[in-house]
């Protein structure tokens, strides 16, 4: 699905003053400046999907990414939401206060802010590789939890729901603020960057638009890596990696238990190798790393992952607003006691477009009762944004020919509105080349320079 | 896998004040509002169902873990890595698990797995003398691997089925099936003497405690760690799945 967008504008040329006007736009504008792609790339000829599960192959990883000790300490935010005082048993989930991180150096260095990608938290593993890669280039780390992540809205989205960008930018600038008065005096900061992967890039669009505005931080470069472009291409590029005759074809039934067996597989041999389980957020991909696995279970992999983080969304948007499509309206409370998975089931059933049509677009629709499903697409992506993206030069991106999440045209649009500070790698599928030794160089000359 | 002696298991199991009853759930679901498409979409989770006939028992007991692990286990781990180095830490683990190897020899000759039983064997009788008492794991730098058998594995390799799903206070998930064995196993850990700490003294709630928080402290799993809130449904399914893998083979 894809949501024509606004063609660059050109500016209009006529003899007199507006020539000259003209003249000068044209100059200033960096629409004229091709983007960089990025040549003499090494990367294994491969689908998209097999680099977005298994990354960048050992012999091309940067030094800088290799896991090892580093200097950073982990803190919690309670925003006190109302919503969760109503919640007698939340503190069970234990997700009433937002964690975050912070890397830090001993001297004084500008501070990086770097936010997660969908449904990813600040301790996961892309994160903890950008935490690591800025750390180790002597910079500060403020590591952030994404705004999609079950722990952020039910801890600090004053919303309840995910994926509204203006409001989600809003509510990650004021953790942003918050953070920064809890870090305090542990560290001299120089200056403000931001950066972010994935849905993390798009959320850095919008808080460096809301800080022009606001002018509380002042950030003055801002990286976005792999970041979708138009939000409903996005999701529903992941939600359609397989469809279901597909898994019936491959499998002989609906279920995805076809799929499981060779990660189980793994699961068991690392349990009988060291007598427990390893269940930590990135166990499916890194699992995946030890098993021969075809294109088809790894768009399962994509898919399976994408369609966990969406019930996540949906379990928890509709406990906090009491929507009753999951659990039954008063019943929130209730919800330590036994339910045979029938909150799992209803909520698995739910795609992203599903959240976005019943939960998220009816909420905008209260305070913005115009809004289409159109409209609040572009109004919530990079679409709507071009003329700001276009005029900040301080806005940088990385992005992926075969990127996943980018729909026919899409690239385009990232070439025409960034222009040179555009760079465009001919492969790594979606955020499959972000511990790439090139790649990492790249990023830490924006931040250097 | 942590265990924990048998009176003290008892003494948690009351102070729960739920017993083993199962906790009867209301299911007021006419009220659920249905977005349109509940009845058409195909269920693709089925396989992640699991026998749970006492789930409110076990989601109370899941919780209870969860508050004991916040606020005693992991201060006391805090505390144990402070005043211990980690070489330190590491023979306490192997002292340990030297102790396991008792089990892994008794339930791989009971499935007459011969070849693990004799690993086994040799593991303990090298680790217990040349290793001082099992602190050094002398045997694994000899070739000689650590394997792992336990008395839930024999049960299923006889045919005997997990039985309902079930969460052990302090110990975890776990089955009806492999509960009975991890409480075996850790008799027959008991039954040995080593290093001239008789058995029945290790049963003693100092050593328990020292045991349990050691133990503790070499598990890499904490509680919200995955980040979801179905955090109980995951690791039940990721528990029942690799156990009745180890089973199978």
């Amino acid at each position: 699905m894809n949501t024509p967008y606004r063609l660059p504008v050109k500016p209009t040329l006529s003899k007199g003053p507006g020539f000259f006007l003209g003249l000068l736009i044209l100059a200033i504008l960096p629409l004229s400046v091709p983007a960089k792609d990025v040549l003499n790339y090494e990367y294994p000829a491969q689908s998209a999907a097999r680099s977005t599960v298994l990354g960048t192959p050992a012999r091309l990883v940067s030094p800088l990414a290799i896991p090892g000790e580093i200097r950073e300490r982990n803190y919690y935010l309670d925003m006190n939401k109302p919503e969760l005082e109503g919640l007698e048993r939340q503190r069970r989930y234990g997700v009433h206060r937002l964690g975050f991180s912070l890397a830090y150096q001993e001297t004084p260095a500008p501070l990086v802010v770097s936010i997660a990608g969908t449904g990813g938290n600040h301790e996961g593993g892309k994160a903890q590789l950008m935490k690591r890669l800025l750390y180790r280039a002597g910079f500060h780390v403020l590591s952030l939890t994404s705004p999609t992540h079950p722990e952020f809205i039910f801890a600090a989205s004053s919303t309840n729901h995910a994926g509204i960008s203006p409001d989600d930018a809003q509510d990650l600038y004021t953790i942003i603020q918050r953070a920064l008065e809890e870090v305090g005096s542990t560290v001299e900061i120089t200056d403000f960057y931001l950066t972010g992967y994935s849905l993390g890039g798009l959320n850095a669009a919008f808080i460096s638009q809301l800080d022009d505005q606001v002018g509380a931080i002042g950030f003055s470069k801002v990286l976005l890596i792999n970041p979708p472009v138009n939000l409903l291409t996005s999701v529903t590029n992941l939600t359609d990696i397989v469809s279901s005759d597909e898994v019936f074809e491959r499998t002989g039934s609906h279920s995805l238990k076809g799929f499981f067996d060779p990660v189980l597989q793994s699961l068991a041999d690392y349990y009988k190798r060291e007598g427990q389980l390893d269940l930590t957020g990135d166990a499916m991909y890194r699992i995946a790393e030890g098993v021969e696995l075809s294109d088809f279970d790894l768009r399962m992999l994509v898919r399976v992952s994408f369609g966990f983080s969406t019930a996540d969304m949906v379990f928890v948007s509709d406990v906090l607003n009491q929507y009753g499509f999951i659990v039954p309206v008063g019943q929130q409370n209730t919800l330590i006691q036994g339910n045979n998975n029938i909150y799992l089931r209803r909520s698995a059933s739910w795609t992203f477009l599903d959240y976005f049509r019943h939960m998220v677009l009816p909420y905008w629709q209260l305070t913005h009762p115009q809004a289409t499903e159109e409209s609040a697409v572009i109004a919530w992506s990079l679409l709507g944004m071009q003329e700001y993206l276009a005029s900040q030069s301080k806005i940088h991106v990385q992005h992926n020919i075969d990127d996943l999440i980018l729909g026919e045209g899409d690239i385009d649009f990232i070439r025409s509105t960034f222009g040179d500070r555009a760079l465009i790698y001919p492969a790594g599928g979606h955020c499959g080349n972000m511990k790439h030794r090139r790649n990492v160089d790249d990023m830490l000359a924006f931040f250097n320079n | 896998m942590s265990r924990i002696t048998p009176a003290i298991f008892t003494l948690l199991v009351i102070a729960l004040g739920s017993g083993c009853a199962s906790t009867k759930t209301s299911q007021s679901d006419q009220a659920i509002r249905d977005p349109g498409f509940y009845e058409e979409r195909v269920p693709n989770i089925d396989f992640m169902e699991v026998y749970d006939p006492w789930e409110g028992f076990n989601r109370r007991a899941y919780s209870f873990n969860r508050q004991f692990d916040r606020f005693v286990f992991l201060p006391a781990v805090r505390g144990y890595r402070a005043i211990t180095p980690k070489p330190l830490r590491t023979g306490v683990t192997n002292f340990w698990r030297n102790l396991a190897e008792v089990e892994t020899v008794a339930a791989s000759l009971l499935q007459f797995k011969l070849q693990k039983a004799a690993r086994g064997t040799g593991r303990f009788v090298i680790n217990s003398t040349i290793g001082v008492a099992g602190v050094f794991d002398v045997a694994t730098p000899m070739g000689v691997n650590r394997v792992r058998e336990d008395f839930g594995q024999t049960f299923g390799h006889w045919g005997i089925s997990p039985g309902p799903y079930l969460v052990l206070p302090l110990l975890g998930p776990s089955s009806l099936r492999d509960g009975v064995g991890t409480l075996a196993g850790q008799a027959t850990s008991l039954a040995v003497d080593v290093g001239g700490v008789p058995g029945d003294r290790r049963e003693k709630i100092p050593v328990t405690l020292f045991y349990a928080v050691s133990t503790r402290e070499a598990i890499p799993f904490k509680y919200g760690q995955l980040k979801t809130p179905f955090e109980y449904e995951m690791v039940r399914f990721a528990i029942t799945e690799a156990r009745q893998i180890l089973v199978e083979e």
